[in-house]
């Protein structure tokens, strides 16, 4: 079975490195972009499987990379990653596209879940360790 | 002659500010390129101490006492270093990744400086030190950030309240519900934002705050009250609205049982619309039955559309549209 992709869209440079270290252990190949702009191209451009996303990032936010994406047909399921707590901020999160929503402080391993979670539902297996 | 010594008088106070100027140019910009130095040097220092770190961070249970003794390995200056990344990291994870983190911590003796930096004589120590104690938390941590909750300094005072909510110790709960009524000492927000992390434990004895006299921390307690959701909410809520007089608490009360959401409210909020309320009240209340379930509120909605005010029609008719497109 061919590896699974995810981007991980975050510009704190920590999280980053945790998302992908955790995903790496799990087998994923990770591809890491630290802002908005960079993570739309490398979107468009790669083949992922899943899309961590931040939303506060310098330039383009989460939300607008998100809206673009899909405004693009793309449907590569998404898995927000971000500080904002509110219903609201949840919910705009899932009217831009999102499939599932996490906040930080985040717990690695249960992001971890959620990825292969939102993997199976779009029709792929969880990557193999 | 006194027109030639104001004339070099003057050149010579200029040349001087000329100089002080230059000085304070050429002191600003060698502030920040030592800063800049020091900092591009520390992040080189810093750089393959980080993988160490995140490896604790990642670690499972059996990997975890190699990845500490890693760090522990290190000499003094980079375990300093070591520890300056974990308390970075730890703000940002939660679970096993957290708890990896402060088993790091704790092994590195930062309980015991924390604990010293909390006593310090400059304020800015002393919040660096308590924030530290409510991250890392265990043990003695609520006995030690008690005292900081009526520190001189306000800031030190919020960060005591904020570390008290970090750290899992239910003992923490009365301290914050005893701040939570000395709404002057620290913003209710923040105490009340702390103590939603002890939900469970917070419940039994925020309610009782309904009955303070003071009306702010009615109001604060009636807020926080509709997120602290347990069995009794609804009842102690509409209770102290029954008796409740102040039209702010009020308010309250009637927004933490939108958030509740009983359909036994809804004939205490249609009482709130009375005409013999205040205009305030009633819009709060017409606003706070708009939001339940179209099915329990048709009664009232039916009479309040009718109502001689214009916001409390309009609150009514906003749920009707999409009560219309469902049918």
């Amino acid at each position: 079975m061919a590896e699974k992709r995810v981007l991980v869209v975050e510009d704190d440079v920590d999280i980053c490195a945790l998302v992908a270290i955790k995903l790496e252990a799990e087998g994923f190949t990770v591809v890491q972009a630290f802002d908005g702009n960079t993570g739309l191209v490398q979107a468009k451009n790669g083949r992922f499987d899943v899309i961590v996303l931040d939303i506060m990032m310098p330039g383009m936010s989460g939300l607008d990379v998100l809206t673009a994406l899909r405004g693009a047909g793309n449907t590569t399921p998404v898995v927000i990653l971000t500080a904002k707590v509110q219903e609201h901020d949840i919910e705009a999160g899932f009217a831009a596209g999102a499939d599932d929503y996490v906040t930080k402080p985040f717990s690695p391993r249960e992001l971890l879940a959620r990825v292969n979670s939102v993997l199976a539902r779009s029709g792929g297996a969880p990557a193999l360790r | 002659m006194d027109q030639i010594l104001t004339t070099e008088f003057v050149w010579a106070a200029v040349i001087v500010m000329v100089i002080i100027v230059a000085l304070v140019i050429l002191l600003t910009i060698g502030i920040r390129v030592a800063r800049a130095v020091n900092e591009a040097r520390e992040r080189r220092l810093a750089a393959p101490i980080t993988p160490l770190v995140y490896a604790v961070a990642m670690a499972d249970e059996a990997g975890l006492p190699s990845a500490i003794a890693a760090v522990e390995a290190l000499n003094r200056s980079d375990r300093h270093r070591a520890e300056a990344i974990a308390l970075r990291v730890i703000r940002s994870v939660q679970g096993e990744s957290r708890v990896a983190l402060t088993q790091l911590l704790r092994a590195e003796g930062i309980s015991a400086r924390a604990r010293k930096m909390s006593q310090a004589r400059s304020w800015v120590t002393r919040a660096r030190g308590t924030e530290i104690l409510g991250l890392i938390g265990g043990g003695r941590t609520v006995d030690q950030i008690s005292p900081l909750t009526s520190d001189a300094v306000a800031e030190v005072r919020l960060v005591a309240v904020r570390a008290l909510g970090h750290c899992e110790d239910e003992s923490a709960v009365p301290i914050l519900v005893t701040m939570l009524r000395k709404p002057d000492s620290v913003s209710a927000t923040i105490t009340s934002t702390a103590l939603l992390s002890h939900a469970h434990q917070a419940h039994d004895q925020v309610l009782p705050l309904l009955y303070d006299d003071d009306p702010r921390v009615r109001r604060n307690a009636a807020l926080l009250s509709g997120y602290l959701i347990a069995a009794g909410t609804v009842a102690a809520l509409e209770k102290a609205l029954a008796i409740e007089r102040d039209d702010s608490v009020r308010i309250a009360l009637t927004r933490s049982l939108t958030l509740v959401q009983s359909r036994t409210s809804v004939a205490v909020l249609a009482a709130l619309c009375d005409v013999g309320e205040s205009l305030a009240m009633r819009r709060s209340a017409a606003t706070a039955i708009a939001t339940f379930p179209p099915q329990w509120t048709v009664e009232q909605r039916a009479i309040l559309i009718k109502d001689h005010d214009r916001e409390v029609r309009r609150a009514v008719e906003i749920v009707a549209a999409p009560e219309r497109s469902i049918l």
